[in-house]
């Protein structure tokens, strides 16, 4: 064998049994690959919001809530891409994700979005508090 | 010396101007309330808001007190501040563009101040004169108003260039309703439900009358059991951050006659 060969040889069982020696624990299984940052719109009924459920009006008037959306939804024009409207035909937003899926079905007033910019992830009635808004969110947000 | 509820000015029939405030301007005068009032007659809209009654207006107060989560909260968190009209007889402009700046911080999006002086110009061309929010909130729901820099404070003749138009469409009040201005109850369900309302109040000061922004709910009595009787309408008030609390106070007694209230319930969102 070339000396060249044999180092060529040697470095790589050197390399490999490097990475054995260092390879990662065994964890839980890993979560959904593309997490990204998100859009998220919720939508109420304007004229009723004080017939929530009181879980319901404090997601919609939380400012907690709307910091944790600021560390997870994308960054358009500097803010947040996060929308709490009402959900009425006099929808008027010149971000076109937004228009996109407020377009979109909904079986009810109080709804919630959640999209990566092109498709929309989630679609359904709007959670029932702050922590399952969160919950939801989270599995597709980074 | 001026009574002060969770540290902000109480303006009731004892309020003086403090010092320094001489010079703001208030500008406010009544629409045709003032026959109705006089009249008596009953205010024939009916409401498109949920009315709550007087124990979920309470409970509903103590709440957002507690947990900070007023519309003027949401505000706070973003460094949305109230608006000043400086000399300007425009308050009655200056209540209405700072409720759709309210509703903008709630509803997510960027959050610029937004220009009183635009539509000021629309409703008056030059003159530095009272006028009515409920006159200002048509005005803006069908004009809009722009971005404040581009028609900054104490300009009141405005060269209305085409830009100047297309960025008043991209801010406009997209739903809006007037109450009766006696119905406490019905302007308090709007509040608790993030919902600003401008408001008239004819006797402000000696010298006339001012418009304002209510955007929170106070309570008068802090010892002992809360009851609807102690709330008091929380004011987002257009003589700059300096006045009051952060730019706010609390309304009480004679202050709190309305001749005018109109709720601003959603607006348009631009990045512009």
């Amino acid at each position: 064998m070339q000396p060249a060969h044999k180092f060529l040889l040697l470095s790589f069982i050197g390399i490999a049994a490097y990475a054995f020696v260092h390879r990662p624990a065994a964890g839980p299984e890993p979560g959904p690959l593309f997490k990204s940052a998100v859009y998220v719109l919720d939508t109420y009924d304007v004229d009723n919001k004080g017939s929530l459920p009181d879980a319901q009006q404090e997601l919609l008037d939380s400012p907690t809530y709307r910091a944790w959306l600021d560390g997870v939804c994308v960054k358009e024009a500097a803010a947040p891409a996060w929308r709490i409207v009402p959900s009425a035909e006099q929808f008027n937003d010149d971000q076109p994700e937004f228009k996109r899926l407020m377009a979109e079905p909904r079986t009810g007033a109080n709804w919630q979005y959640v999209s990566d910019g092109k498709k929309t992830l989630s679609s359904g009635p709007l959670p029932a508090s702050e922590a399952d808004a969160e919950a939801l969110i989270g599995k597709y947000a980074k | 010396m001026t009574k002060l509820i969770d540290g902000y000015p109480v303006v009731d029939e004892n309020y003086a101007r403090p010092a320094g405030f001489e010079g703001h301007g208030t500008g406010y005068v009544a629409r045709d309330y003032q026959a109705f009032l006089l009249n008596g007659a009953a205010f024939t809209q009916a409401p498109t808001i949920k009315r709550l009654t007087e124990q979920e207006i309470l409970e509903i107060a103590i709440e957002k007190t507690a947990k900070r989560t007023w519309i003027t909260d949401l505000c706070d968190r973003v460094g949305s501040i109230v608006k000043d009209q400086k000399q300007a007889e425009y308050c009655w402009i200056h209540a209405p563009v700072r409720g759709m700046e309210c509703i903008r911080v709630a509803q997510g999006g960027p959050h610029p101040p937004l220009s009183a002086f635009y539509p000021a110009w629309l409703i008056k061309h030059g003159q530095n004169t009272g006028g009515s929010g409920i006159q200002g909130i048509h005005t803006l729901a069908d004009h809009g108003t722009c971005v404040e820099a581009m028609v900054p404070p104490m300009t009141f003749h405005v060269n209305v260039t085409p830009e100047i138009t297309a960025n008043g469409n991209l801010h406009k009040i997209e739903v809006y309703e007037e109450f009766d201005p006696a119905d406490t109850q019905l302007q308090m369900s709007s509040v608790c439900q993030d919902e600003p309302y401008s408001v008239g109040i004819p006797y402000w000061s000696p010298d006339g009358g001012h418009e304002v922004l209510v955007s929170f709910l106070a309570f008068a009595n802090t010892s002992g059991k809360p009851t609807f009787g102690d709330l008091r309408e929380g004011i987002d008030n257009s003589w700059g951050v300096g006045w009051g609390k952060n730019g706010r106070g609390v309304l009480s007694g004679s202050k709190r006659k309305f001749d005018e209230a109109g709720r601003i319930a959603a607006i348009s969102q631009s990045i512009a």
